[in-house]
C-alpha cells in the first residue's frame, strides 16, 4: 500500500516517538520516496533527540532543599464582647440575631492565619488563608481535619469549598504545606496538535514531561516524571496541577493523565512532600 | 504597619456586633469604620475575606437603611465606599455593593435638598414623616441622642416620630391611664416616669388656658417608632406635653383648634411644674447636628441651653449657608405651647363653639335630632360620596392601579370606587394587569381583589401576594418565593413578580403566583388555596408562564400547564403540574457547567417536555432560546393540545406548532405560513437547504425531548419504543 499524500505532521511526530496508531510499514515505505517528508522527519528526530539530550545532561543533585513542615493552624478567639451588652431603656431590637458565618485559625508563631467563610451568595464555604508577612499565598496545599480531600489555593489565596461543612469536630485545625517543587508554564507554547512534549524544571532540579493533547471538546494533560532531586525520591508525594480555571490535587504516579483540563494559558504544577 | 490580627480583631468585633440586632444604619457605620480600617491600613491582606464575610448583611442593612439617618459625611463615606467594593469586589459582591450605593445616593440626594433654603421652607407645609393617619392620632418629631458605649461609636442624633392618640374614660378612674409603647423595659423606667411628669403638666395647661375640667379622665397612648435604638427618656418630656395637648384637643371642644407644626421638633426634659430643664451639651450639639441635618425648620429648646445652641447652629450654617434652622428658645410649657411657630392655633367662632359644646356634651335632644336630620338631608343628597349610600353596590369588578396616589383601587361593575389601598412601595406602572385579579374566592357573592405590587425598588411588600375582601379587609398576604432551593435564592435576593392566575381545579379555586429572578434565570411557582393555604411550589430554569388547566389523565381533576422557558437548556419547554400529587422540586436539568445544581430538590412535575430550536431558529432568533408563542398552549382538536413555539425574532407569527396528546407524545408538527416564507426565503439566500416539509416535520417532531426518569429521552426514541 503506498500513500497518495504526504502525512501530516503529527502522524510523523507519532512516528519518530515510536507511538502506537501510526502505519510504521506504510510510512517508512513513504519516506523512501518523498524527499519533504525525509527532510521533515529529519528535522524532527533532531528536535526529539534534543529534548532527551537535556533531560540526560541535566544533573539531579545539584540543590539540596528544606522540606518544611506543615505549619498547623488552630481556632482564635480575639475578641470578647459578652452577647447582650446593657443598654440605657434600649428598645427592643430586632428578634433575629444573625449568626456568625466565619472561622479564624492562625498558627502559633501567628504568621499564617486562616478565615473559612460562608458566602451567602454562592452558598459555598471558601477558605482564605493570609501572611502576616506578606507571603505569596498562592499554590499551596490545604488539609482540613476530618477531610479527605486536599485542597489548593488559588492566587489570592482563596479555596472555594464547595458545598463541604467545615469546620468540624471538636478540635478543629487546618495544615498548610508548601510547594517541594513548583513548575510553571504558559500552556499555549505547547504544540496541541501532537502528543508532543516539553520539559519543565524546578528550581531544584526535579525534571518533569508535559505533554497536551486535544480532544473535540477537552484537553488531555499527561505528565511523567522524569528525574526526581534525591531528597524527593522515594518519598509519597502529592501533585497539583492548577491552571486559570480549575485545578486537582493527585497522588503522585510516574505517568498521570488529566482529563478536561482548561483552556490556554498559565499551568502551575506543584509537588508536595 | 497594622497586622493582619489587628485586622481580624477588628473583624470578630464587628461580627459580634452585627449579631446585636442593632438599626440598619448603625450596622453599617460599623462595617463603614471596619472596611475603612482595611482600606487605610497598609495591611498585607487582601479584602476578598471580609468582602465575602460582611457584605451580604451590609447589603441586607443597606436595603433596610433609612436613607435619611446618614450625616453629609456619612453618605459621602458610604458612596465612597460602595465605589471600592465596586472596583475590588468584583461581580460577587454586586448585589450589596448597588444596595449600598441606593442607600448612599439617596442620601445624598436627600441632604442636598434639605440644604437648599426653598427645600426647607417647604418642609414647613409637609406632613411629618411618617405622620400618623388616624383622626384621633397626633405625630410630631423629637430628638434624641443614641449612646454607643459598648461599640466605640460616637454618640449621634436622631430623628423620631411620636404619635399620641387620647381616648377619654370614666372620671371615676383615679388617674390618667399612660401608656408608652416601645421604648419600656420595665415599669418604673424613666420613659414611663416622665411620660406621667408630662401629662401632668399638659392637664395643668389646658386647665389654665382652656378650662378643661381636671376631674376628666383619659386615655393616653404614647408610641415611639424606635426598632433597633438606644436612648434615654427624658429628652421626650416636652414632646409628651405637646403630644397630650394636641390629642386631647382633638376629642374635646376647646376654643383653639391645636396643631403640631410638622416641621417641628422638640426636646429638653419638663418638670412636674411645666418648666423645661436644659440638656446635656453635648447631646444639645448632636441633636442640632441631627435637626441641621434633616427637613425640619424649626427645634425647640429650653431657654438656659440657647446661647450654646446658637453657637452649634452658627458654625453649621457657616458650612452650609444655604440652610435655615430656627431656634425656638423656652422655659416653660407655656411657652412652647403658645408660641404659634411650633403649635399654630385657630380660634373658632363663637357660633361654631358653641354648636360644638351642644353637641359634644348632648345636652339639647331637639337640637341634635334637628342637625341630625338637617345633616342627613345634606349628606345624602348634596354632599356623601355614592359609596356611601346603603343601596351602593360594593362589590369589586375591577381593580386597578392608580399612578398618581399609588395605590391599589377596587371598583365595581359601573367603575365607580368601592375602596382604596395606599402601598408605601412605589408601585411600577406597567405590567400590573397580569398581577391583579378579581374573584370570588370563597363563594358568598362577593368578589375578592387579590395583587402583586410590581415594584423595582427594594421594598417590605415586593414579591407579596395580597389578598383583600371585598369590604377592604387584609384576608391574608403570602410571600411568592421560595428560599434557599435553587442558585441564587439567598437573602436579600428580590424578584420580579410576572403573573397572578386563579384557576379552578375540580370545582375549586387554585392560586397561581409566579415571580423570577436572573442570574440564573429561574421562576418560582406557588400554589394557593382559597384561604392562602399552600398547595405546593415549584422552580422552573427559566421565565414561567401558566397557560390552561387540562384533564389530561381524565381523572376528573384538572392538571395545570405551563409553557416556559428552560435557560439551561436553551429552549421551549412544557410544564405539567398534578395537584393530585405533592408539587415541590425543581425542574430538570439537575446538571449545568454554569450553576452547582447538585443540590437542588429534584420536582415532582407530571410531565416535562422541551422543544429545541429548529435550524430556522437558529439563524433568525435573537438569542439561543426560542420562545413560547403568544397563543401558548391551545386544545383546537379534541383531545389534542397546540403548543406554539416562536423560531424568528425576524418576524411575528413564525411558528413551529406542536401536536400532542394528552400522555403529551407529539403526534405531530406543522408550521405556520410565515414559518414557511420564513425558510424558504432563508434558502433563496443559501443559508438554509431546501427539504421535503413533510420530512422535515418528522425531523422536528423527532427532536422533541421528554424528562423520563432522571433523564431526557428523545420523541424518536419513545417511538421507536412504543412501536419497535
Amino acid at each position: 500500500m503506498t500513500l497518495s499524500t504526504c502525512p501530516k505532521g503529527r502522524v510523523w511526530d507519532a512516528f519518530v516517538l515510536g507511538l502506537t496508531g501510526v502505519d510504521v510499514p506504510v510510512l517508512a515505505e513513504h519516506l523512501k520516496t518523498c524527499e519533504d517528508c525525509q527532510l521533515l522527519v529529519s528535522d524532527r528526530r533532531a528536535y526529539y533527540s534534543s529534548l532527551a539530550a537535556v533531560a540526560r545532561e541535566l544533573p539531579t543533585d545539584t540543590i539540596a532543599r528544606m522540606l518544611p513542615p506543615p505549619v498547623r493552624l488552630t481556632p482564635i478567639n480575639l475578641v470578647e464582647i459578652p452577647s447582650q451588652v446593657e443598654s440605657v431603656l434600649a428598645a427592643e431590637g430586632p428578634a433575629e440575631a444573625s449568626t456568625p458565618t466565619a472561622s479564624t485559625f492562625a498558627s502559633e508563631d501567628r504568621r499564617w492565619m486562616v478565615k473559612v467563610v460562608w458566602d451567602s451568595s454562592t452558598g459555598h464555604e471558601k477558605l482564605y488563608l493570609l501572611s502576616s508577612e506578606g507571603e505569596p499565598v498562592a499554590g499551596l496545599l490545604i488539609r482540613l481535619s476530618g477531610l479527605t480531600t486536599d485542597y489548593l489555593t488559588d492566587s489570592k489565596g482563596c479555596v472555594d469549598l464547595g458545598s463541604a461543612r467545615w469546620p468540624v469536630g471538636n478540635e478543629p485545625e487546618v495544615s498548610v504545606v508548601m510547594p517541594a517543587a513548583t513548575f510553571s508554564l504558559n500552556v499555549t507554547v505547547l504544540p496541541e496538535e501532537v502528543q508532543s512534549s516539553t520539559l519543565v524544571r524546578s528550581g531544584h532540579d526535579d525534571l518533569l514531561k508535559v505533554s497536551m493533547s486535544t480532544t473535540e471538546t477537552s484537553r488531555r494533560l499527561r505528565l511523567e516524571i522524569v528525574a526526581l532531586a534525591p531528597d524527593l525520591a522515594g518519598k509519597p508525594l502529592r501533585v497539583a496541577v492548577q491552571s486559570d480555571n480549575n485545578s486537582q490535587v493527585l497522588k503522585l504516579e510516574p505517568v498521570m493523565v488529566l482529563d478536561h483540563f482548561g483552556m490556554p494559558g498559565t499551568l502551575d504544577i506543584y509537588l508536595f512532600a | 504597619m497594622i497586622s493582619i490580627f489587628d485586622i481580624e480583631r477588628a473583624a470578630q468585633r464587628l461580627e459580634r456586633c452585627l449579631a446585636m440586632g442593632l438599626s440598619p444604619e448603625v450596622q453599617i457605620l460599623l462595617g463603614l469604620e471596619f472596611f475603612g480600617l482595611l482600606r487605610d491600613a497598609s495591611c498585607p491582606c487582601g479584602p476578598d475575606s471580609y468582602l465575602t464575610q460582611f457584605m451580604p448583611r451590609l447589603g441586607n442593612a443597606a436595603a433596610l437603611a433609612d436613607p435619611e439617618e446618614f450625616f453629609p459625611d456619612e453618605a459621602d463615606e458610604l458612596a465612597s465606599f460602595a465605589e471600592w467594593v465596586g472596583r475590588v469586589g468584583g461581580e460577587a459582591h454586586k448585589a450589596a455593593m448597588t444596595a449600598v450605593l441606593q442607600v448612599a445616593t439617596a442620601s445624598q440626594n436627600f441632604l442636598s435638598e434639605c440644604l437648599h433654603s426653598v427645600a426647607a421652607d417647604e418642609a414647613h407645609e409637609s406632613p411629618a414623616r411618617g405622620a400618623a393617619d388616624g383622626a384621633a392620632a397626633v405625630a410630631l418629631n423629637c430628638l434624641f441622642v443614641e449612646h454607643f458605649p459598648d461599640l466605640d461609636l460616637p454618640p449621634r442624633g436622631r430623628l423620631l416620630k411620636l404619635t399620641v392618640t387620647a381616648t377619654r374614660i370614666p372620671a371615676k378612674t383615679g388617674s390618667d391611664d399612660i401608656v408608652v409603647r416601645n421604648p419600656v423595659t420595665k415599669p418604673d423606667d424613666r420613659f414611663l416616669a416622665q411620660a406621667r411628669d408630662s401629662v401632668r403638666a399638659a392637664r395643668e395647661y389646658m386647665h389654665r388656658r382652656y378650662g378643661l375640667q381636671l376631674s376628666k379622665r383619659y386615655r393616653l397612648d404614647f408610641a415611639v417608632d424606635s426598632t433597633g435604638a438606644r436612648f434615654t427618656g427624658d429628652s421626650l418630656g416636652v414632646a409628651f406635653a405637646i403630644g397630650a395637648i394636641a390629642a386631647v384637643a382633638r376629642i374635646e371642644v376647646l376654643r383653639e383648634r391645636v396643631t403640631v407644626l410638622p416641621g417641628a421638633a422638640f426636646s429638653g426634659a419638663l418638670l412636674v411644674g411645666g418648666d423645661l430643664s436644659p440638656v446635656d451639651g453635648d447631646a444639645l450639639k448632636r441633636k442640632i447636628d441631627r435637626a441641621f441635618f434633616s427637613r425640619l425648620r424649626y427645634l425647640v429648646v429650653p431657654r438656659e441651653n440657647m446661647t450654646r445652641a446658637w453657637e452649634c447652629l452658627s458654625e453649621l450654617e457657616s458650612r452650609c449657608p444655604g440652610r435655615k434652622l430656627e431656634l425656638v428658645g423656652a422655659d416653660t410649657l407655656d411657652t412652647v405651647a403658645g408660641d404659634p411657630r411650633v403649635v399654630p392655633g385657630s380660634r373658632l367662632s363663637p357660633l361654631g363653639y358653641t354648636a360644638r359644646r351642644m353637641w359634644n356634651a348632648k345636652r339639647a335632644p331637639a337640637v341634635e335630632v334637628t342637625a341630625l336630620v338637617a345633616a342627613l338631608y345634606f349628606l345624602l343628597y348634596l354632599v356623601i360620596p355614592p359609596r356611601y349610600m346603603p343601596w351602593f353596590d360594593r362589590n369589586p369588578a375591577y381593580a386597578g392601579f392608580n399612578e398618581a396616589e399609588n395605590s391599589l383601587e377596587a371598583r365595581n361593575r359601573d367603575s365607580l370606587l368601592i375602596w382604596s389601598e395606599p402601598f408605601q412601595c412605589k408601585l411600577s406602572a406597567a405590567g400590573w394587569s397580569e398581577l391583579i385579579v378579581v374573584r370570588d374566592l370563597d363563594g358568598d357573592g362577593m368578589n375578592e381583589v387579590l395583587f402583586m405590587p410590581l415594584t423595582t425598588e427594594a421594598s417590605s411588600q415586593r414579591d407579596w401576594l395580597y389578598c383583600f375582601s371585598a369590604d377592604h379587609q387584609l384576608r391574608f398576604k403570602r410571600y411568592c418565593a421560595i428560599r434557599g432551593q435553587y442558585p441564587g435564592d439567598t437573602a436579600g435576593v428580590s424578584y420580579d413578580p410576572e403573573h397572578l392566575n386563579i384557576v379552578s381545579v375540580a370545582g375549586k379555586s387554585v392560586i397561581i403566583t409566579e415571580v423570577a429572578g436572573n442570574s440564573p434565570g429561574r421562576s418560582h411557582i406557588r400554589l394557593w388555596d382559597a384561604c392562602g393555604d399552600s398547595l405546593g411550589w415549584y422552580i422552573n430554569a427559566g421565565a414561567s408562564r401558566f397557560v390552561k388547566t387540562q384533564d389530561l389523565d381524565a381523572d376528573g381533576r384538572e392538571e395545570l400547564l405551563f409553557l416556559n422557558f428552560n435557560n439551561r437548556m436553551n429552549c421551549t419547554a412544557l410544564l405539567v403540574l398534578d395537584l393530585d400529587s405533592n408539587v415541590v422540586g425543581v425542574s430538570p436539568p439537575y446538571q449545568d457547567s454554569v450553576y452547582d445544581l447538585s443540590r437542588v430538590r429534584p420536582g415532582s412535575q407530571a410531565q416535562y417536555a422541551l422543544f429545541p430550536v429548529t435550524d430556522l431558529g437558529k439563524l433568525d432568533l435573537a438569542n439561543a432560546y426560542n420562545a413560547p408563542g403568544t397563543e401558548g398552549v391551545r386544545e383546537n382538536t379534541k383531545g389534542i393540545i397546540n403548543v406554539y413555539v416562536g423560531e424568528s425574532a425576524h418576524a411575528d407569527d413564525v411558528r413551529a406548532i406542536y401536536s400532542l396528546d394528552f400522555s403529551l407524545r407529539v403526534v405531530g408538527v406543522t408550521f405556520s405560513d410565515q414559518f414557511r416564507k420564513r425558510r424558504n426565503d432563508l434558502v433563496r439566500e443559501g443559508r438554509l437547504t431546501s427539504v421535503d416539509w413533510s420530512q422535515y416535520a418528522d425531523d422536528v417532531r423527532d427532536s422533541v425531548l421528554h424528562w423520563c426518569s432522571g433523564s431526557w429521552v428523545g420523541e424518536l426514541q419513545l417511538r421507536v419504543q412504543s412501536h419497535p
